[in-house]
């Protein structure tokens, strides 16, 4: 069978793995990159800026036989809150959730507060997390100083 | 263990309890609750009420000081970090001050501290021992801290008892108006926070506009320091009281500032019935009387 051009999905299927959907778009080369996936020679798909009914706009990251863990997901929670986590199996998914925002971070992002005692002391630097309308919040623990997530953040790798 | 960090850790109830422990501590002060203790005073930044003032406080319940007053005088000019000059020090005293030129400065300071930590002022984050010596005269001048019109103004932007304040006010029923000059007005998170807690509040550039409807006028002074600078610098058209803004005032009005002032208050001010700052200052010694009681007897 011949696939015309319109009837190739975007990014292919996988058998056994994880897919995230509804990545905000652009982001999902920072989740690779943050999640060190690229270090772990895993096959990764990834569609990017693909159009969405919902969101306009989103990401989709593939991952074969790589099954990403809860802690894995809290922190793409920061920079993605809506995306889904979609567990594959036998080319069928097995289990699909929502991302869920953790009420706490730590540790692999850089508080932008210039004035914070992170950048002067060797603390793990430690973050609240809420929702603020649809964005999510992040609050330094230690200096107090509150950002939202499409900030340019530095984060550590 | 219990610290004074900040006044989000701060309720209605603990600031009602605690201006009462204030009202009354200089009348326990001849028991010398505090002899034989000794209080650290870890100042990295200039002070002259905040450590003159916990000070005199110590001393007066009947403890001794040990400390520095800039941070170039101890061996974090030869690279020792804040964790490390904390645990030391925690191990030579039973309470430590301290102010710092960053923020969170306070709270690292109690993580590693094995004896109380109170914030003497963390960068541009709070100073919540002003923030109570601030409540504790308007109560003082007003008889309450519901039901009144309070302005704060100046360098709503960069000022750690604007954000210290403006928390604690958010506990009481307060009508806030914020006057302060395009670019110096207060941050989204803080004006966030007064919205959650319900406050009713807007925003003025001109203070000569608002002062009729005011029981308390909080200035604040421009936070050079915040802002990478150095000298005093003053903006061009800095926010100023003028006694001739006085004309048409509440008769209950009275003008708060937690010094030090550069020129947004007059000094012809300071004789009206309205100036209210030097007497905000000296509150300040039974208020920290009243921080250091709490936090090494648990007396509340």
């Amino acid at each position: 069978m011949i696939l015309t051009q319109e009837k190739a999905p975007p990014v292919a299927k996988i058998t056994h793995g994880t897919v995230i959907d509804h990545i905000d778009p652009g982001k999902s080369l920072l989740i690779v990159r943050l999640l060190q996936l690229d270090q772990e020679m895993k096959t990764i798909s990834m569609g990017l800026y693909l159009p969405s009914p919902t969101m306009g706009s989103k990401d989709i990251l593939k991952i074969e036989n790589r099954f990403l863990t809860r802690e894995e997901a809290s922190k793409i929670a920061v920079i993605s809150p809506k995306a889904v986590i979609n567990i594959i199996r036998d080319g069928t998914v097995v289990e699909k959730y929502p991302i869920e925002i953790p009420e706490e971070i730590e540790g692999f992002i850089f508080c932008p507060n210039p004035q914070c005692i992170t950048h002067a002391e060797k603390i793990k630097e430690k973050f609240a997390v809420e929702r603020c309308c649809d964005k999510v919040r992040l609050r330094c623990h230690w200096c107090e100083f509150p950002f939202f997530q499409e900030h340019n953040l530095e984060y550590k790798y | 263990m219990n610290h004074l960090i900040s006044m989000r850790d701060w309720d209605r109830e603990k600031i009602q309890n605690f201006l009462q422990l204030a009202d009354q501590v200089e009348m326990m002060a001849p028991q010398q609750p505090l002899k034989g203790k000794i209080v650290a005073t870890c100042f990295f930044e200039p002070s002259t009420r905040t450590r003159l003032s916990f000070e005199t406080a110590v001393k007066k319940l009947g403890a001794k000081t040990i400390g520095f007053s800039e941070g170039e005088s101890t061996s974090t000019k030869k690279g020792e970090s804040l964790s490390d000059t904390i645990k030391v020090v925690s191990d030579y005293a039973d309470a430590i001050v301290i102010r710092h030129p960053l923020g969170g400065a306070a709270r690292l300071a109690a993580s590693v501290s094995s004896v109380p930590v109170i914030n003497g002022g963390d960068g541009g984050n709070q100073h919540p021992s002003q923030a109570l010596i601030d409540l504790l005269t308007i109560q003082k001048t007003q008889g309450r801290l519901d039901d009144l019109h309070i302005g704060v103004a100046g360098d709503l932007r960069c000022a750690r008892t604007v954000r210290s304040l403006l928390q604690a006010c958010s506990n009481f029923n307060m009508r806030i108006y914020l006057i302060a000059r395009r670019g110096d007005e207060l941050s989204p998170d803080l004006i966030d926070h007064l919205r959650k807690k319900g406050t009713l509040f807007s925003f003025h550039e001109n203070l000569e506009e608002v002062l009729p409807k005011l029981d308390i006028l909080y200035m604040t002074r421009w936070q050079a320091e915040r802002r990478g600078g150095n000298t005093p610098f003053i903006p061009k058209d800095p926010l100023m009281l003028k006694i001739s803004s006085l004309k048409n005032v509440k008769h209950n009005l009275r003008i708060l500032h937690p010094l030090p002032r550069v020129n947004e208050i007059d000094s012809e001010n300071d004789e009206t019935p309205y100036a209210a700052y030097f007497a905000q200052a000296h509150l300040g010694v039974p208020v920290r009387m009243a921080i250091l009681l709490n936090l090494m007897t648990g007396d509340a």
